[in-house]
């Protein structure tokens, strides 16, 4: 670059700047520190988005490569011929045919800007310092676990909510709900003998912060059973769940309540499950490998095994062994996939467990037992997250026929290559999907219950200290746009506004920025973030454009081959059925 | 339905001992002894959660909570930043839709609040806790009493009064003229010496009554948005969205602006003959006709000797809202009782004026030409403008009508002219002339031939600065027609039924015509009185007058299908005002439902605008291009 274009976009107020870059693409994406840059390498990126034969970008040399091959061309544009290159570019989006004028049009990037108050959390000691908070007491009052906040904070606290609580019920035996602030608001969900509060500044509904605090809840359940729960509270009124609960319970929270408020996790928000995205032949083998395994071992009593599940890293389903007319529920899944990736992620290849795990939705009062072992190819293969076995039964002594079972399992599916399948899978990339213009989707299938999303893009990145936190920056900022995305058309208890909705969200900054010499081809990008949201019956689909897309038409038509495109391989990014027996 | 309301003020209490203090109003709508420990149990909690969810804002908190409990809500606000207000409704889950959503509640609580500060000035002015508590009693009780017996009023307001600060604007198109309406009034009453610096401001509200049901009329209605503010004249009134939304609230409540109605001595009390005790609403009528009647005209010769009460001119009201008229009805009725029932101005200057004015009806209806018999609230109403820096300004209002314009005469309080009725009189014919000038421009056109679409889209805008509200999604009705549960609704004045003759149940026997010595009126045109004879005598005039209708395609929908859209609204309404988006993003959603309703919101630093089109009108624009480019970048552009 020249110096003094360079100087021209340095010397502008650099709040700007970084409302417009947020810090993710700063180093590690290729939209480089260099904001000159940014509408030629808006159109590479579109490029490599669209056209499909180009293989999707991978490691960051490659990527810098790329950039600055950029930059030079960028030069060469800037110095001959810009009309040509706006051609290109609208050309190259293929986004309205209308763009004929030379600065008509917006420039399109995959760079996506926050629009989302940004409250920089926990800035001081205060629980006030952050937008969102969950607590969970006994009736009696006394705390058992907060996300944020201290000892002494927190207990103070609980004992207003549940001064607050206890008023109403004993005045006309009422439960409070939520209380309403501005853009704030508390939950409250009264599962005698536990109570669980959440509070939020991040506009979500009621019913999803109910739905967070139910999952809170399940997790407690699974851990201790509600029979156990009963017991103490039965006994003494105000026992202190704490004593009770381990550290890993703790921990397990923390990340429960991470991944529902940090992560792009929208199994909550969804209700669903995501599941690895298998060619339906292998799927299909895997599925008779099961049944096989299970009919080899004849002198199973029935009833000894209930499920067996195949999970893939990132909770990802795989495949599902299953009685005839019985299923598990979403949450129980959830729960149990957070159990395995975040508490046993460092068992050993040969180890295997025997865990009780209680199923809230399946049975509150007891609990189930499952044998879980890691899967791999190779006996030496160590690092990494690997797909994992789950048996469930429901006697406390099956751990040896299970354990048998499984080894067979394991044993039948590495020598059919299956389990290297596995480890081959690889999630959908959204060049997979024709679907101009959209920067990333989910699409859940009510029938299956189950969602899928393509990768993020720096996601992949090798995991250095500062791009993980990048990472989680952008996922964070993601699913804060689905979860808007996802509130507009759903009224604050969770009912729709109708049998199928089709809601279209845009956010665009006010033109503060607009006031750029119109024969500068290094605009800043100008913040244009659309959304769209489609319910009907049998799907549900949410979808971020790219920054800078703001016409409806192109979106649509993206969306419906969205939809077309996720039915016609239903099979491949579904479990349907399942190995029944 | 409405259970309490309460008034405290925390300040007020300084130990323990004294905790009763800080209760200032406590009115239970049902008919339960409520315990001192009770109430203060209940505004000890209030303020709990209050200060619960302000420890963990860290931002501005905001001055208004919503408390949701399984069977019942508690809106709570703060005012002059220590004063409570809460609303305690209870949440009937079945028959959903009928539902008022809360929103509309809690901006009537700002309402209520506004018309106190209107009449008597704010809270913190009072030095006696006594006297504001009487006041509160007479003020915010009857506000929730006649919302409670019609919840209508709050339907009726529907989506325009969702926003408290706001005042909803008419808007007119105006056919240029030689000399337009407002010229006449700004040259004829602003600037004449006489009034001038005296006289204010003239605000002029175009009020046509909705509340139409018949079929002959139905074609008539005007688009809701003529309705609101036409125009006022100066700036430095600072009351005008208080004001005006009193006067809309009135409208809304009693269905017709009457002197009695502005003079705040009309209110609604459940009807004796009650069969249905279902309603939760006081039962002190329900123990018979004879009791209550006996009552008031015990009260009424009490009255009449005095001369110092307030006495009016009552009329029967009696009527059943499940019927399909609605109040208005009532009054319409009354109105073919009384024929002579006439402007106020005087024969003379009626007849003088009858080729300008036509049928048209006009004169005052609070002003101090009426009878010395009745109290000052018919004479002058006083207004309290409080003002930033803490001073309060009175303002004298008088109210004058010509058919559906209402013009309110905004004078200083010093201003003594308004008592010499000479000048009165003139003043209503210079206001008439400008109204005569301004029906004339308003719905002629001069090009006839060219035939009136009717809009195909609907639209509401509330500007966030100039805090003006326009709309013309249709919202005045009577809701719950279809509903047979409702008791029964008798509005009573302040004062005697009896005064004329006609009891409660007897409006067959009207009693004597009465004479228009009283000094009082109702306000409506053509169409809002003696309506059945103008359709026969009139019918050609009717069509000149309404060249121009300013309606949209939501005009033909029933009753309850406009409310469930404006619920519908609101609902998308909340979802947007909670979005998580900074201040400077503006946010625009379109929503398609399955049943057709296509709904553009925009929210960005200025305004919210929604847009309603109906997808399926314009499908066949629609198939070749993008099903939703049609609505473009800024709709606002289009309206």
């Amino acid at each position: 670059m020249d110096s003094p274009e360079e100087q021209y976009i340095d010397s502008r107020p650099s709040r700007d700047q970084v409302s417009l870059r947020p810090s993710l693409s700063a180093t590690s994406s290729m939209f480089v520190t260099n904001a000159t840059s940014e509408p030629t390498t808006s159109i590479t990126l579109d490029q490599t988005l669209f056209r499909a034969s180009t293989p999707p970008l991978e490691a960051i040399s490659d990527r810098n490569d790329n950039d600055n091959s950029n930059d030079d061309d960028d030069n060469d544009d800037n110095d001959n011929d810009d009309d040509a290159l706006l051609e290109s570019l609208s050309q190259s989006i293929n986004s309205y045919e209308n763009s004929v004028s030379r600065f008509s049009h917006r420039v399109v990037s995959t760079d996506i800007p926050t629009v989302f108050i940004d409250e920089a959390p926990g800035g001081n000691d205060e629980l006030s310092s952050w937008n969102k908070n969950f607590f969970i007491l006994t009736s009696a009052g006394k705390p058992i676990y907060s996300m944020h906040g201290r000892d002494q904070q927190v207990t103070s606290l609980a004992g207003i909510i549940n001064t607050i609580m206890s008023y109403f019920q004993l005045r006309n035996s009422e439960d409070i709900r939520t209380i309403s602030s501005g853009n704030a608001k508390f939950s409250f969900l009264n599962r005698s003998p536990i109570i669980l509060v959440a509070y939020s500044r991040k506009g979500e509904t009621s019913n999803e912060l109910i739905n967070q605090l139910d999952f809170l809840h399940s997790y407690l359940i699974s851990s201790l059973s509600q029979r156990q729960l009963s017991r103490f509270f039965n006994k003494r009124e105000n026992f202190d769940l704490r004593n009770f609960l381990e550290a890993t319970d703790f921990e397990n929270l923390d990340e429960i309540c991470s991944l529902i408020c940090e992560r792009l996790y929208p199994d909550v928000l969804l209700g669903a499950l995501q599941c690895l995205t298998l060619k339906k032949t292998y799927r299909t083998q895997i599925h008779n490998a099961m049944l096989q395994c299970l009919l080899k071992e004849s002198d199973l009593p029935r009833g000894t095994i209930l499920y067996g599940l195949i999970v893939a890293p990132n909770n990802k389903l795989c495949s599902v062994l299953r009685p005839r007319g019985h299923t598990l529920h979403t949450t129980d899944l959830h729960l149990l996939f957070c159990l395995i990736y975040h508490q046993f992620q460092n068992l050993q290849n040969q180890q295997e467990m025997w865990v009780p795990i209680c199923f809230p939705k399946f049975n509150s009062n007891g609990f189930l037992y499952c044998y879980i072992k890691f899967m791999t190819n190779a006996p030496q293969q160590v690092s990494g997250p690997k797909p994992v076995l789950v048996l469930i039964s429901a006697q406390k002594d099956a751990f040896f026929p299970l354990k048998s079972l499984g080894t067979n399992l394991i044993r039948s599916l590495q020598s059919s290559e299956l389990i290297d399948k596995l480890y081959r899978a690889k999630s959908i990339k959204i060049t997979d999907v024709p679907a101009p213009l959209v920067h990333h989707f989910i699409y859940k299938s009510r029938k299956h219950v189950q969602y899928v999303m393509p990768e993020l893009q720096f996601a992949t990145q090798p995991d250095t200290e500062s791009t993980s936190e990048q990472t989680l920056g952008y996922e964070k900022k993601i699913m804060t746009y689905y979860q808007q995305i996802h509130k507009s058309l759903v009224r604050d208890d969770g009912g729709s506004f109708s049998r199928s909705t089709l809601s279209f969200v845009q956010w665009t900054a006010t033109d503060s920025l607009s006031t750029v010499t119109d024969q500068s081809l290094f605009q800043e990008e100008n913040i244009s973030m659309m959304g769209l949201a489609w319910i009907t019956p049998s799907f549900e689909l949410y979808l971020i454009c790219n920054n800078g897309t703001n016409d409806k038409n192109v979106v649509l038509k993206s969306a419906k081959k969205i939809v077309s495109w996720c039915r016609k391989h239903e099979e491949r990014l579904f479990v349907n059925e399942g190995a029944i027996f | 339905m409405l259970q309490y309301v309460t008034v405290f003020d925390p300040s007020q209490s300084k130990n323990e001992d004294d905790l009763h203090k800080q209760l200032l109003l406590y009115h239970s709508f049902e008919d339960l002894e409520v315990s001192l420990n009770d109430k203060l149990g209940r505004i000890g909690m209030i303020q709990g959660i209050w200060s619960l969810t302000d420890s963990l804002s860290d931002v501005q908190s905001s001055e208004e909570k919503i408390i949701e409990l399984s069977r019942e809500l508690i809106l709570v606000i703060k005012v002059e930043s220590r004063f409570f207000i809460s609303l305690c409704i209870s949440v009937e889950d079945e028959n959903e839709s009928s539902q008022i959503p809360h929103q509309l509640y809690l901006s009537h609580m700002w309402y209520c609040y506004q018309f106190f500060a209107l009449q008597n000035g704010y809270f913190s002015k009072f030095t006696d806790a006594r006297e504001l508590t009487d006041l509160l009693n007479e003020h915010v009780v009857s506000f929730w009493q006649d919302i409670l017996l019609k919840p209508e009023a709050i339907i009726r307001r529907g989506l325009a009064g969702l926003w408290p600060d706001s005042c909803k604007m008419a808007e007119l198109e105006f056919e240029h003229s030689e000399e337009s309406w407002e010229s006449l009034i700004t040259q004829n009453i602003l600037l004449e010496t006489e009034s001038y610096l005296g006289i204010k401001d003239v605000l002029v509200y175009h009020l046509p009554n909705f509340n139409e049901t018949k079929d002959q009329t139905k074609n008539l209605r005007l688009g809701y948005k003529t309705y609101g503010l036409v125009r006022h004249f100066s700036n430095d009134i600072g009351i005008i969205p208080q004001l005006s939304n009193w006067i809309y609230h009135m409208h809304a409540v009693y269905g017709e602006l009457s002197s009695h109605v502005l003079a705040g001595n009309a209110h609604y009390k459940e009807a004796p003959q009650q069969n249905d005790n279902t309603m939760d609403g006081p039962e002190e009528g329900s123990n018979g006709a004879s009791t209550n009647q006996e009552t008031l005209q015990e009260q009424g010769k009490v009255l009449l000797h005095n001369l110092t009460l307030p006495i009016s001119f009552a009329y029967d009201a009696v009527h059943e809202v499940g019927a399909t008229t609605g109040i208005s009805n009532s009054i319409s009725l009354l109105m073919d009782y009384v024929p002579k029932w006439g402007t106020l101005g005087g024969q003379n200057e009626r007849t003088n004026h009858e080729q300008l004015s036509k049928r048209s009806r006009y004169g005052y209806l609070i002003s101090p030409l009426s009878s010395k018999m009745l109290p000052m609230s018919y004479k002058v109403k006083k207004i309290v403008r409080e003002q930033e820096d803490g001073e309060s300004k009175n303002y004298n209002l008088l109210f004058w009508y010509y058919d559906d314009i209402l013009a309110v005469i905004v004078c200083e309080p010093t201003f003594t002219k308004i008592w010499e009725s000479q000048y009165l009189e003139d003043l209503s014919y210079k206001l008439c002339k400008g109204i005569a000038q301004f029906y004339k421009t308003a719905f002629q056109r001069t090009d006839v031939k060219r035939p009136q679409k009717r809009e195909p889209f609907a639209y509401t805008t509330y500007s966030k600065i100039s805090k003006e509200l326009r709309s013309s999604i249709p919202t005045w009705f009577d809701a719950k027609t279809e509903s047979d549960d409702v008791s029964p609704l008798r509005l009573v004045i302040n004062g005697v039924d009896q005064l004329f003759g006609g009891g409660a149940n007897s409006s067959e026997d009207a009693g004597p015509p009465v004479s228009n010595n009283w000094g009082i009126d109702i306000m409506g045109g053509l169409f809002g009185i003696n309506r059945d004879k103008i359709n026969t005598t009139s019918a050609s005039m009717r069509e000149y007058r309404l060249d121009k209708k300013y309606d949209n395609f939501l005009d033909g929908l029933t009753q309850m299908k406009t409310w469930e859209l404006q619920s519908q609204i609101i609902q998308f309404l909340m979802s947007l005002k909670s979005s998580a988006k900074a201040a400077d993003i503006t946010e625009e959603r379109l929503l398609k439902l399955n049943n057709g309703l296509l709904c553009y919101i925009r929210d960005d630093e200025n305004e919210i605008a929604i847009v309603i089109k109906n997808w399926f009108e314009n499908e066949d624009e629609l198939s070749s291009k993008s099903l939703l480019l049609n609505l473009s970048k800024d709709p606002l552009q289009i309206s």
